[in-house]
């Protein structure tokens, strides 16, 4: 008979209670409970963080981008594109058309001499890039009658004989004002003009019948003057552009692309006192808007949970300022929460940005002018400087 | 349970617990990497705003230098006590290159007795950055360390409403102008020190709001002018060659071969941009208004003009003041110009 084996008795320290297990249990979800909360609230935090970091990006990049464009114009004209409508403003009476150029009339030396005597003609004709039009040049003076209006009963004398075009001795500035408004719109007129201009000018009126006379549209109530206060004489840019605004549309404007029309380069906008408050109606701000703001999304081809960026510009002269309005707005994609940041700056002009575009039709993607110094010879031709 | 299981036990929860506090300590990393990516993007983007801050203050330096800060500067530094007008970058007279002052001579160096300096031909020196004679490729710029000064000179205090109409006792609702409006500055200091700290001001640099700004300008013609704005800590220097004929080295750890590395470590960082820009003396009209429009038939010409800028006209812009010219072009340059 085999030797009973004594019973081993199983020591408290070899196994649980039921106390002890349920204790056990329930430290244990306490503490998995707390690593999950603690890792969902982090991660949710992360979540978020990432979200409002995106945004921030996205802010920065719109930022960034808003700052470009007040230097580059790219939303007036791309120049880079091989796609016709991006370079649709180069046509003809559009602000980014070919200009008649006249050959470079800087006579001297730099380099040998500081005399810089410019070889200027009343007879010059088209636009001359590199011409300063100093103050003390007699051809840059305007010479008309400051009191007059179209059609005027001439009773301090016949200023048409002083200046203007066609057959005055002093034809040049209103030749060159001419060719301004006629080639570029209203904001180019304002833009290539010293801002000391009265704009008005004495020429063969078509709204007279071709009589020489102050040109009727820029002394009386027009698309170009505002009319302030029923004055009909020749103003300077604060009273052409008091409570009234000129603007330029761009590639892609809020109201479409059917804006884009010489007409719209050319015409007056009520902006301030008299501006109606119908969105509908031309002299509303809202309708300034949708024909001067540009409308391009920023990320065409985002993820859809991004939220939507877009930078738009709007170029006007108003009050004798010229604005450059930058807006950058993006709206939440889950909260739909809008959010806008609008700021004004000063930048590459019009005349400047013409100067940044090699000459070529639309779609041909002629590209950036370079220039490397007052007297290089590699450098690019520009809008302003194509001698055939 | 053996001793042996039970340390496997409390090593298991060990375990549990320093992998959850890994991972959010992860998390935390991830999130202060991400913010601190956040800070330097920003950064970035403060450069380039600030740079185009700096075009702004170039243009104003290039207008205000058209007419002002000729005065004759003496070889100790201390500028002359003659004030000297100069009459436009090209000359509103006379259509030649300014600066020139009211005798239509150059504005230009002078010696220690404060008479201009002559060049080869007899007449006063220009200003090298001003003197388009010199060849291009060795016409320097001016170069310009831009900050904002713990207090500029001529400060005024900065109290919107001077006169404000007081609502209660004897002087309520009565408009009085009894204070001086702007008011200067002055916290603090007895009236024997004033006048020495309202005229020097306190030009340090306000460490607090110091991001490392400059322009440059390049004159390329009579009213043309290349101008670079940066943001960073070369302070304007093109080359390293520049900071050596200017003494500067110092700034850049003064031993040459670490202070150049440093100058071209922080040429690398920096952010600049090229402008086109052309200066003319034209000003803004002074708008007028001919009474013409009070007559019934417009065709009278009516001569009788309501005073410029008056303040009952809001036909004119009020207080227009505007002597030192405009600018009337600017071009982004797309590429580096060979000479800036």
């Amino acid at each position: 008979m085999l030797p009973v084996q004594p019973i081993r008795r199983l020591s408290l320290r070899q196994a649980f209670s039921l106390i002890e297990v349920m204790i056990a249990i329930m430290l244990g979800m306490l503490l998995i409970y707390a690593a999950m909360a603690g890792f969902r609230v982090a991660s949710q935090s992360i979540t978020s963080a990432n979200r409002m970091a995106l945004e921030n990006s996205l802010l920065r990049a719109g930022f960034h981008e808003a700052l470009n464009e007040v230097d580059l114009w790219t939303a007036y004209d791309d120049p880079e594109s091989t796609v016709a409508a991006d370079q649709y403003l180069r046509r003809a009476q559009m602000p980014f058309a070919q200009l008649p150029t006249t050959q470079r009339i800087m006579a001297s030396s730099p380099a040998t001499t500081e005399a810089y005597v410019y070889s200027e003609s009343e007879m010059d004709i088209g636009w001359d890039h590199a011409y300063p039009w100093p103050a003390s040049s007699s051809r840059t003076w305007w010479r008309a009658n400051a009191a007059e209006w179209h059609n005027s009963r001439g009773r301090s004398g016949n200023y048409t004989l002083f200046s203007g075009i066609g057959g005055s001795p002093h034809p040049w500035l209103a030749s060159q004002m001419d060719m301004l408004q006629t080639n570029l719109g209203y904001y180019g007129f304002c833009d290539y003009l010293p801002p000391s201009m009265l704009y008005a000018y004495i020429g063969p009126d078509p709204r007279q019948a071709g009589r020489i006379d102050l040109l009727r549209d820029f002394v009386s109530p027009s698309n170009f003057r505002n009319g302030d206060g029923g004055t009909e004489f020749a103003q300077g840019r604060y009273r052409c552009t008091k409570d009234t605004s000129y603007l330029l549309v761009p590639l892609k404007p809020v109201g479409g692309a059917g804006l884009i029309t010489t007409g719209n380069v050319r015409r007056i906008w009520r902006t301030g006192v008299g501006a109606t408050a119908d969105p509908n109606a031309n002299d509303s701000v809202t309708s300034f808007m949708k024909h001067g703001l540009s409308s391009r999304n920023q990320l065409d081809q985002k993820p859809s949970h991004w939220p939507e960026v877009k930078v738009q510009v709007a170029r006007f002269l108003s009050h004798n300022r010229f604005v450059t309005l930058s807006k950058i707005g993006f709206t939440n994609s889950i909260t739909g929460q809008p959010l806008e940041l609008s700021f004004t700056s000063i930048g590459t002009t019009l005349r400047g940005a013409r100067q940044q575009r090699k000459p070529g039709a639309p779609g041909t993607g002629a590209g950036w002018a370079k220039w490397w110094g007052p007297n290089e010879t590699d450098n690019d031709r520009h809008l302003d400087y194509n001698p055939q | 349970m053996t001793p042996h299981a039970s340390v496997h036990r409390h090593g298991t929860v060990l375990i549990i617990v320093a992998g959850v506090s890994a991972l959010l300590a992860a998390m935390a990393l991830t999130f202060l990497v991400r913010m601190r990516s956040d800070v330097e993007e920003s950064q970035l983007i403060v450069r380039e705003t600030q740079a185009h801050i700096m075009k702004v203050a170039a243009c104003n330096f290039i207008m205000e230098s058209a007419r002002l800060g000729w005065d004759p500067k003496l070889p100790n530094g201390n500028r002359s006590i003659s004030h000297r007008e100069a009459f436009g970058w090209i000359d509103v007279r006379t259509g030649l290159p300014g600066p020139r002052g009211e005798d239509g001579k150059r504005l230009g160096p002078v010696d220690a007795s404060g008479i201009p300096i002559a060049g080869p031909d007899g007449e006063p020196k220009w200003d090298e950055w001003t003197d388009l004679t010199l060849a291009e490729a060795v016409r320097p710029a001016k170069r310009c360390a831009m900050f904002v000064m713990q207090r500029p000179p001529f400060a005024v205090a900065p109290k919107v409403a001077v006169n404000a109409i007081q609502t209660t006792g004897p002087n309520a609702l009565k408009p009085y102008l009894s204070e001086a409006d702007p008011q200067r500055f002055q916290v603090g200091m007895i009236d024997s020190d004033f006048a020495d700290k309202y005229i020097n001001g306190e030009k340090q640099p306000d460490l607090a709001r110091f991001v490392p700004s400059w322009f440059r300008v390049w004159r390329a013609a009579p009213a043309s002018f290349v101008v670079t704005c940066g943001v960073g800590d070369t302070q304007g220097f093109r080359t390293w060659d520049e900071v050596v004929v200017a003494g500067e080295t110092g700034r850049f750890g003064n031993s040459v071969g670490e202070g150049r590395e440093m100058f071209h470590f922080f040429q690398q960082q920096e952010i600049r941009l090229w402008y086109l820009i052309e200066w003319s003396a034209h000003v803004a009209s002074s708008d007028y208004q001919n009474l013409q429009n009070e007559f019934p038939l417009k065709s009278v010409e009516a001569y009788f003009q309501r005073p410029i800028n008056t303040s009952q006209e809001s036909r004119s812009q009020g207080k227009l003041v505007n002597p030192v010219g405009t600018i009337r072009m600017i071009q982004r340059l797309l590429n580096e110009p060979r000479f800036w």
